[in-house]
């Protein structure tokens, strides 16, 4: 017989695929890529008695959605190749998961094999499958096999061919959706009928995919049919959230018939737990409590408590200890005050902060390490997909709250160029640690009584702001449909000291080696252009530093803090965050060894509303310089990278100046 | 003795904040957060892993 059987290796990733792949053609196959992707496919030829089989591994995916370009590579191979047999390998110790693409496959209409893989360890793990229930329940053979031994080899290619060759027709299992959606199926189907384009899929599924709003066929569409089409039912529940959903309850059902595992039946803690954490109401407000929780903890319970026991040693101890010896060495003045008033001073002004961050993200990693943080994200999915972006937009904005720049590299996890420039131009408003010691500084100057209140606030515009921008940039430049997230949510599980002391360790680390390195080279520079002019040694107000800060100074008078100090520390923050407030040190003269603290002399220059709208600009002003470099690496554009900062800087000028105005209309 | 150490302590501080800046200007034409913080080491990790950089982007997205 000369013509070959063409069989598609379809299946989710690392559900063994390859390993099948391998062991069914042996060492014949070769590689080959698909023109216009980098996704790979592999083909694979052999004979099976008198059967030729052409065997195409297609990349592992979880679902058929056009969102990925390995799901688009193994649809388009389905639809356009028709291959005779679809073998779907299963991985049977993780079946709902896995189940979900096998009745999308199954729905596309061509004749479907399953491969019930890792079929040992569903075994050592005391579960048992009833096979025959199964194949029943899918209208389709199921064997049951091991791929890397390979037990069931013939069984497996006889179901093949036998498949391949029924001549009676194909007549897959149809999920029901419910009336509601059935009736859309109906409806749709009636509109989409006569596109003799359309021919080539299977009605149901067809219809299916427009009702999920499947870019891909809806371009294939006229605009006066796509009018017609409402995403939403009468309760505002959108169809293709049904449609999942209802896929779930049919494998649930499904399993519940084939499983027979009495340990299954238990709800795991984490059931419980996600039961409440995870509820659709509830999710977001616990949140949200979660986080003004880790807030009072950091700055109420025990952040403030450590900082004024480090303010001393560095102000009081150090200092003295600095002057004194330097003094008795009888090294020159100005560098008793370099040392002094501007190292210790500036470097010393950071690292009394050190205590609150160590705090936080010892809060963070709890949250991190219990499995809770993974959570927020799907949390978040729903008020994402609202904005125009997937709930795996959150990750970088989650991972924004440590550092920008790995968040925006993150980004490229992200499957669509639209969403991913989205989530790199919204990042730099996640409030980054560097902005923190600006925050706790201001806050507990101006706020002693609602710091950690305050701090939350800030955290909370800036994911508002972000949001927001979001909004606007999905419906003007990047324009793209939200991609569903699925991600595994792993078990709660009790976070290790260890686990927590390296999250924590990591934190601290980084941030003393950029106070000796970064503020500690910027202390140096701050001092030298704060006490010299071109005549030479000068006052602070005749200084270089002066004259810049008091030329850019009135653009700030309109948000409340109009003064040349202040202005500067805004110019000097953009190398870094933290140099904000090692720059206020030493311009304050409220430095290590001068008595008086930084707060103090903050007073005299800010009030509680100047300081808020002061804190409102460092968390949306143009980012610092790691981060506006990072932007141009991985949006490769100029454009992009300058629209950004005078976006930003935009935004800051007129929500701080926003603050400062009304505000000072209920302040007075 | 006070001017010699007073030109040492000087000219040590000063040049190691010279290769401070020097070393963090090569750090963010790396597309490095200023610092030599621990999680861009980690990006830059992920960097090579991922040939899918943005260099290629354009600017007409």
């Amino acid at each position: 017989m000369d013509k070959k059987i063409k069989v598609a290796l379809a299946g989710n990733p690392n559900s063994g695929k390859t390993t099948l792949f391998n062991e069914l053609t042996g060492a014949r196959h070769y590689v080959g890529n698909w023109p216009g992707v980098t996704v790979e496919k592999k083909e694979g030829g052999f004979k099976y008695g008198e059967e030729n089989i052409l065997l195409t591994d297609l990349p592992g995916i979880y679902s058929i959605s056009p969102y990925t370009m390995e799901e688009i590579v193994t649809r388009k191979f389905i639809i356009e190749e028709k291959p005779d047999v679809i073998l779907n390998i299963v991985d049977a110790s993780n079946l709902e998961r896995n189940l979900y693409l096998t009745i999308q496959l199954i729905e596309m209409g061509r004749p479907v094999v399953i491969a019930l893989n890792m079929m040992d360890i569903v075994e050592k793990k005391g579960i048992g499958i009833d096979v025959e229930a199964l194949s029943k329940k899918l209208k389709a053979t199921v064997v049951p096999i091991t791929a890397s031994k390979m037990g069931n080899k013939g069984k497996l290619l006889d179901a093949v061919v036998e498949t391949a060759k029924k001549s009676d027709g194909y007549y897959p299992i149809e999920v029901d959706y419910g009336q509601d959606i059935e009736n859309k199926i109906v409806e749709t189907h009636k509109l989409i009928d006569h596109l003799a384009c359309l021919g080539r899929f299977n009605h149901r599924w067809l219809s299916l995919r427009v009702i999920e709003e499947d870019i891909e066929i809806m371009n294939l569409m006229g605009s006066g049919q796509k009018a017609y089409l409402d995403p939403e039912n009468s309760h505002g529940e959108r169809y293709e959230e049904l449609i999942v959903k209802k896929k779930y309850e049919f494998i649930n059902r499904l399993v519940d018939a084939v499983v027979i595992d009495k340990s299954r039946d238990k709800e795991t803690v984490s059931d419980k737990i996600d039961k409440i954490a995870m509820n659709r109401y509830l999710g977001l407000p616990i949140f949200i409590l979660i986080m003004m929780g880790v807030f009072a903890f950091t700055f109420d319970v025990v952040g403030n408590r450590l900082l004024d026991l480090v303010d001393v040693f560095f102000s009081e101890i150090l200092a003295n200890a600095a002057f004194d010896w330097l003094t008795g060495a009888g090294v020159s003045e100005w560098l008793i005050s370099l040392v002094v008033e501007g190292i210790i001073g500036g470097v010393g002004g950071i690292l009394v902060f050190l205590p609150n961050i160590a705090t936080l993200f010892f809060a963070i990693s709890i949250l991190e390490d219990s499995g809770y943080m993974a959570r927020v994200a799907f949390i978040m999915d729903r008020t994402m997909r609202r904005i125009g972006l997937s709930g795996k937009a959150f990750i970088p904005m989650v991972l924004g709250f440590g550092c920008n720049v790995p968040a925006i590299m993150s980004t490229r996890t992200l499957e669509n160029k639209q969403d991913r420039m989205t989530a790199i131009l919204i990042n730099p408003f996640m409030s980054c640690s560097a902005r923190l010691p600006v925050y706790t500084l201001f806050a507990s100057a101006f706020f002693p009584r609602n710091k950690s209140m305050v701090v939350f606030s800030l955290y909370f515009l800036g994911i508002a702001v972000a949001v927001t921008v979001a909004f606007v940039f999905k419906r003007t430049f990047f324009k793209s449909e939200p991609i569903p997230l699925l991600i595994e949510l792993p078990p709660y599980r009790i976070p290790t000291a260890k686990g927590i002391g390296i999250h924590v360790w990591e934190r601290v680390k980084e941030f003393i080696v950029k106070a000796g390195t970064l503020i500690f080279a910027a202390s140096i520079v701050i001092w030298f252009l704060l006490n010299y002019n071109f005549a030479g040694p000068a006052a602070f107000t005749d200084s270089f530093a002066a004259s810049v800060g008091k030329f850019i100074a009135p653009m700030f008078t309109p948000l409340g803090f109009g003064n040349w100090r202040a202005s500067l520390s805004l110019l000097t923050g953009v190398v870094a965050k933290e140099i904000i407030v090692s720059n206020m040190s030493i311009a304050y003269g409220a430095g290590a060894g001068s008595g008086a603290s930084l707060a103090d002399a903050l007073s005299a220059s800010f009030t509680s509303l100047s300081a808020y709208s002061f804190m409102v600009y460092v968390l949306l002003y143009i980012p610092c310089i790691g981060v506006i470099s990072v932007i141009k690496k991985e949006t490769g554009s100029w454009k992009w990278t300058g629209f950004s900062i005078v976006y930003q800087m935009t935004l800051a000028w007129v929500i701080a100046f926003g603050v400062y105005q009304i505000g000072g209309l209920f302040v007075g | 003795m006070g001017q010699i150490l007073t030109f040492a302590i000087a000219a040590a501080l000063i040049s190691y904040a010279a290769y401070v800046i020097w070393k963090n200007i090569n750090r963010v034409k790396e597309g490095q957060c200023p610092g030599g913080c621990g999680s861009c080491s980690k990006s830059c990790g992920y960097r090579e892993e991922n040939s899918e950089g943005g260099d290629e982007g354009d600017d007409d997205l």
